[in-house]
């Protein structure tokens, strides 16, 4: 049942081995050193090398331009007793999986409807991806402006249009509601990956299992629940896991959506983080952030991971 | 093309679609209105007047040609050398066994996490004193570097779902790790390597970060348009036209390369049945 | 790599010209450290392109900064990865005196003196320049930040002729103004900042410029009484009427409460800086002095009444560049004539008396009158340290949305408990 292409790989690879059989066969460590080397290159530079600096400024404190001091342990101390830090926690929470569940159950299920007719969504789609294009500084403003307050905000002005003037309100004022339109602004430029990719997941269907489910009767709704969705994680997964990680080190969009506030209460740990380090210029406990946050993540990520690899192997 | 796909599915996504453009129908609005009605709230367009001048002021003020190049370059070369070298990396960690194998894969993929101020001041010292700011290769380095985190993950996840029979047969057949890879596995991972350049591509150009300060001379596009807002003048105006400005080359490279993205990954419906 | 030759080579002319004797004509680079955009950029490039006219010796580089948040983020990460220039421009003495701190600036006392500044900078300019006892740079703009903004055609809807000079008939003008139909005589922007400028004006005529000083230096804790009473007449207004619903006021940002004053005309009065004469003129089009004006805070009768809190941008000089004497050039070029009337020119307000009043617009003009009445301080919010600043708004933000009398000291400790551990 191997469609065509990777039918040609076999065979160019079984004639390009079939030639020179005796070869001696790379150890898998060597092979491994060899492709890797410039993934471990450029990565140390940009990422391990920077990582360790964090590890080691966030042992010292750093205001501004001061001259740093060590403090040992007591940025991470700090940290723990700082309200505003832990008070960031739970909105955390609330603004990733939100965003996350959000873009991606949108993303999905509308490249999964897409695939039953890619020909004439291609137009819709582009529309949809297009968002994914637009800077989140820019998103912000254009957001500003539907959720501003009295007549003039977009969203208010839709309510009162059609009979609903009760309900317009100051949407970025409290923190609820200040909350849930991060939450809507975010996720509507992330749609665009988990469409993207699920929709190159769904493709990957045969179009004969469309048919014969069609054959059988099976009601759209079913196709996409029973066939596309088992059959097109894949792309999901990954859009998921970008899009997770993503929410969590937001900025741009909630600084110029809502500023943290009102009153903090829409400051995620990403934020907190940026503030941080780059305006306050607490560059040591600004890294204790980072430090934690990555160590909070990597105790979640582990069992996914290992339980990823077994699966492979 | 037997299946015929129900209306109200293509009504449905047509309706999303529209709502989600909103937004975008704003962008372009704003950019061609007086900052009056924009204040008034773009959708007034009865009432709004429309005006050129936040076009021809980015026009005039900003020198796009060249910035557009230097966007283009950097932007490209981080995006091909990801595309080459992230599907070996992935190949590398789904196939072969070395030591340390997992901790690697768990240390790259969180790497995701770091937020970019954290390389950047350390990266600003390295350069420095290798005499490499102003270089494109600053910017670069670090784009490729940190595209490692999603691109490894991304790559290998397609992977798991590649057919076992494939790799088996590539070894019965005498092929190595490194054949097996150049011969067998690539060929098959033309989607999932287009998704990687497509958001690399869409990444690197829209970041703001590193290249304002790594570049000095020749900037990107968004670090040219960054300057567009005082601090007491949001220019509303003209910030669309540069959000349009750049927005559009990352469209257009979606639109040609899409295709490459959508065919080609059959495989994995190969290895299901 | 001829990028980097070009700047190698660069900086060897730059440092064999410094060698030079002192009377002669200075030459090479000047490299200027600039985060600016916008308007504001723009002044510069006009200044960089007619002091280059002026002295064709000398070039000026800028060196481009910008962060998203927080510009002192950029400024700071250029400096500490090495990043070397002769001017730095800046709007905060509190990030003045980090500089200072950490040994980047140069003081030029000496060179005020020798240039003859003190003919063109009044003394109240030089004391809100110095740190610590020395002067590192110039003020090259001003604003004034005790005045309301206000359209005169809604004020005269209720009878009003000019706008009300103490508290009581300023806040007597609330209820009236809502009878007239205006949803909130008071626009009050919550979101980020400007909640504080209304506190920071009250305390300013509460207590004059003492209060200022020794908050800022917390020579003085923020339980204070003259901080408490000038949260009671916040509280007051408040009580009468003033403004929306807190969730609006939380909402709000400057730019959207400048727009219903002026354009939706929903709001009556605005207490902001006068980057709002900018956008009245050049994006609604309006008149200043016929179609909008700008009132004095009204007194409240405790002897500050004159007194003013304004904001400014600076040219800073540092130790670190390789061409003081360039650098201490275009500091001149900002003082004098020259300099200065291109920065008049563009729509700001100059500290330097090289300018005419008459070059300004009713509305500017009108501020550096106000400015010219009593004594100046810098406001508050940009005199303290940063983790401060922030909780500070944030105390004053729950405040906003509770003003009850109860509430002054739970927010003044609440603030005063960060104070503690931040200087």
């Amino acid at each position: 049942m191997n469609s065509g292409i990777s039918g040609a790989a076999m065979t160019s690879a079984g004639a390009m081995a079939a030639g020179r059989k005796p070869r001696r066969q790379v150890s898998q460590p060597m092979a491994a050193f060899a492709l890797l080397t410039p993934v471990v290159l450029l990565f140390g530079l940009s990422v391990i090398y920077p990582l360790f600096e964090t590890i080691r400024i966030s042992f010292w404190q750093i205001r501004g331009l001061g001259k740093p001091s060590y403090v040992g342990i007591d940025n991470y101390v700090r940290l723990f007793t700082d309200p505003t830090f832990l008070g960031t926690l739970w909105t955390t929470l609330i603004f990733t999986l939100g965003v996350t569940i959000l873009s991606v159950s949108i993303g999905w299920f509308l490249a999964m409807l897409c695939a039953f007719a890619p020909k004439q969504t291609a137009v819709f789609r582009l529309m949809i991806f297009a968002t994914f294009g637009i800077s989140e500084a820019v998103a912000g403003y254009i957001w500003i402006g539907i959720f501003r307050p009295g007549e003039s905000g977009l969203l208010n002005g839709m309510l009162i249009a059609v009979g609903l003037g009760d309900w317009s309100q100051a949407w970025l004022g409290s923190g609820t509601s200040a909350l849930v339109a991060l939450i809507v602004a975010a996720s509507w430029s992330a749609v665009g990956l988990p469409l993207l990719l699920s929709f190159a997941a769904v493709q990957t269907i045969p179009r004969t299992v469309l048919e014969a489910a069609q054959m059988d009767g099976a009601k759209p709704l079913a196709v996409v629940w029973y066939i596309m969705m088992p059959l097109s994680t894949a792309g999901a997964r990954v859009a998921i896991f970008i899009n997770l990680l993503s929410a969590l080190r937001a900025f741009d969009i909630i600084f110029v959506l809502t500023n943290g506030g009102p009153a903090r209460a829409t400051e995620t740990v990403g934020f907190f983080m940026y503030r941080e380090s780059m305006t306050q210029f607490n560059l040591g406990y600004g890294a204790a952030a980072t430090i934690v946050l990555l160590v909070a993540v990597l105790i979640v990520a582990i069992p996914a991971i290992a339980q990823r690899t077994k699966g492979a192997k | 093309m037997v299946y015929r796909a129900p209306r109200w599915i293509i009504i449905v996504v047509g309706i999303i679609a529209c709502l989600w453009v909103v937004p975008i129908i704003g962008i372009i609005a704003t950019s061609f209105q007086t900052p009056e009605s924009i204040a008034r709230g773009w959708w007034h367009f009865s009432q709004n007047q429309l005006t050129l001048n936040a076009w021809k002021k980015v026009w005039s003020d900003y020198p796009l040609a060249n910035s557009l190049w230097v966007s283009t370059k950097v932007t490209l070369l981080a995006t091909v050398l990801t595309m080459l070298t992230a599907p070996a990396a992935a190949y590398v960690f789904h196939y072969l066994r070395f030591p340390l194998r997992r901790t690697s894969l768990i240390i790259i993929i969180n790497a995701f996490v770091l937020p970019q101020q954290v390389v950047i001041i350390p990266l600003f010292r390295l350069w420095r004193e290798m005499g490499m700011l102003d270089n494109i290769w600053a910017v670069i380095i670090p784009y490729v570097g940190l595209s490692y985190a999603w691109s490894v993950f991304l790559v290998k996840s397609f992977l798991e779902d590649f057919p076992n029979d494939l790799i088996e047969a590539a070894r019965i057949d005498g092929c190595g790790p490194i054949s097996t890879f150049t011969r067998v596995v690539l060929p098959n991972l033309i989607s999932p390597i287009f998704a990687c350049g497509i958001l690399q591509f869409l990444w690197c150009w829209n970041s703001l970060l590193l290249p304002m300060l790594f570049l000095r001379n020749d900037v990107t596009l968004t670090v040219l348009l960054a300057r567009i807002s005082g601090t007491y003048d949001p220019n509303i105006d003209q910030q669309a036209v540069a959000a349009i400005v750049t927005a559009i080359v990352p469209l257009l490279v979606f639109l040609i390369f899409q295709r490459q993205f959508a065919v080609g990954n059959r495989v994995s419906s190969g290895g299901k049945e | 790599m001829n990028g980097l030759g070009r700047i190698v080579g660069a900086l060897g002319v730059v440092m064999t010209m410094a060698w030079q004797p002192a009377s002669a004509q200075p030459t090479g680079e000047v490299e200027i450290l600039n985060w600016l955009g916008g308007a504001d950029a723009a002044v510069i490039n006009e200044l960089a392109k007619g002091f280059e006219a002026k002295y064709p010796g000398v070039t000026i580089k800028q060196v481009p900064v910008t962060t998203s948040g927080d510009q002192r983020g950029g400024i700071r990460t250029a400096l500490l990865g090495g990043q070397k220039v002769d001017l730095i421009i800046s709007a905060w003495p509190a990030f003045r005196k980090e500089l200072a701190d950490a040994g980047m600036l140069r003081d030029v006392s000496s060179v005020w003196t020798e240039k003859n500044w003190d003919k063109l900078l009044s003394p109240t300019w030089r004391a809100l320049s110095t740190t610590d006892g020395a002067v590192y740079g110039v003020p090259y703009i001003f604003g004034y930040r005790s005045g309301i903004w206000h359209v005169p055609a809604d004020l005269q809807k209720i009878g009003l002729q000019a706008f009300p000079a103490d508290w009581n008939g300023f806040t007597g003008t609330f209820e009236p103004l809502r009878k007239a139909g205006f949803a909130e005589p008071v626009a009050l922007p919550g979101k980020i900042y400007a909640h504080g400028e209304w506190f920071e004006s009250l305390l300013l005529r509460v207590g004059g410029p003492e209060v200022i000083d020794d908050l800022a230096a917390h020579k003085i804790k923020w339980t204070d009484e003259r901080l408490v009473k000038a949260l009671q007449f916040y509280s007051d207004m408040m009580a009468k009427g003033c403004c929306a619903s807190a969730q609006t006021i939380l909402a709000s940002h400057w730019d959207d409460a400048a727009d219903r004053v002026f354009v939706d005309r929903t709001a009556n009065y605005l207490l902001i800086g006068m980057w709002i004469n900018a956008r009245a003129r050049s994006q609604y089009h309006l008149v200043p002095g016929k179609d909008y004006a700008l009132g004095k805070f009204p007194a409240i009768g405790l002897g500050h009444d004159n007194d003013s809190l304004v904001d400014s941008k600076e040219v800073l000089a540092t130790s670190l560049g390789a061409n003081p004497e360039g650098a201490d050039l275009f500091l001149d070029y900002l003082v004098n004539g020259e300099g200065a009337g291109i920065i008049a020119k563009a729509g700001f307000t100059v500290p330097s008396s090289a300018v005419d009043v008459s070059a300004y617009d009713p509305v500017a003009a009108s501020s550096v009158d106000y400015v010219k009445e009593g004594q100046v301080r810098f406001v508050l919010g940009d005199m303290l340290p940063g983790q401060l600043v922030d909780e500070y708004r944030v105390a004053l933000q729950k405040f906003v949305a509770n003003p009850v009398e109860a509430q002054i000291m739970p927010t003044l400790e609440q603030i005063e408990a960060v104070a503690a551990q931040s200087y």
